[in-house]
């Protein structure tokens, strides 16, 4: 797995953000070099985004630009809901498989602007972030 | 409390690299990696990452690392 990737994962949830979820697809933004490595992975739903207005963070795809990228359904990624979690079998539970869980890997330009788009987050408005999964400190 | 008990006895076979992290009640299976800023993180390069791409990736999570040393 690597930064990128789109990836089954157990995305915390709100409720119990430091225990796994439900199995999710997410996007994997960084992947570390430690042993095991940390995973900074965003939340993707394919709920459509219900409002009109689509804040900073919030990036959906159509169907075309889905399925470019491994996906069968339109989606919906929110670069504010972020995990940080390990790269073990507990947290990605499709490790295993031939594929390791990954669905599709998102093309280098949009993992540039979306790097970009997430720095831009944390630098300017860390407070409309979500931090779930184990791996944070503490706020 | 018992359960942070077993977690630090768990995590004293591996010290450093776990140290007692782990918010309460956090079975030790779901938490086996450094916490971000309790250990020197490193991104991982891709093997098709073009410098720029490398350096849009590490800038950001040294973005990241930045905040939440504030915190």
């Amino acid at each position: 797995m690597q930064a990128g990737d789109f990836a089954w994962c157990a995305f915390p949830e709100r409720e119990n953000p430091a225990r796994p979820g439900p199995e999710h697809i997410g996007y994997v933004l960084a992947v570390t070099t430690t042993q095991p490595a940390t995973v900074l992975i965003a939340y993707t739903t394919s709920r459509p985004w219900p409002y009109q207005a689509i804040p900073p963070g919030i990036v959906t795809f159509d169907l075309q630009a889905a399925q470019t990228m491994g996906q069968t359904r339109p989606f919906v990624m929110d670069l504010r809901r972020l995990a940080a979690i390990p790269l073990t079998p507990a947290w990605f539970p499709r490790l295993g498989q031939p594929s390791g869980g990954i669905v599709g890997t998102m093309p280098k330009p949009l993992q540039r602007r979306y790097s970009q788009a997430v720095e831009a987050l944390f630098t300017r408005h860390p407070e409309n972030i979500e931090r779930l999964g184990p791996l944070w400190p503490p706020p | 409390m018992p359960q942070k008990d077993t977690y630090k006895r768990m995590n004293a076979a591996t010290e450093p690299l776990l140290p007692d992290f782990a918010p309460s009640g956090t079975p030790p299976h779901v938490a086996v990696a450094p916490r971000l800023l309790d250990h020197e993180h490193t991104v991982a390069r891709n093997d098709d990452d073009t410098d720029e791409d490398y350096q849009a990736r590490t800038s950001m999570f040294a973005a990241v690392l930045h905040f939440v040393g504030k915190g």
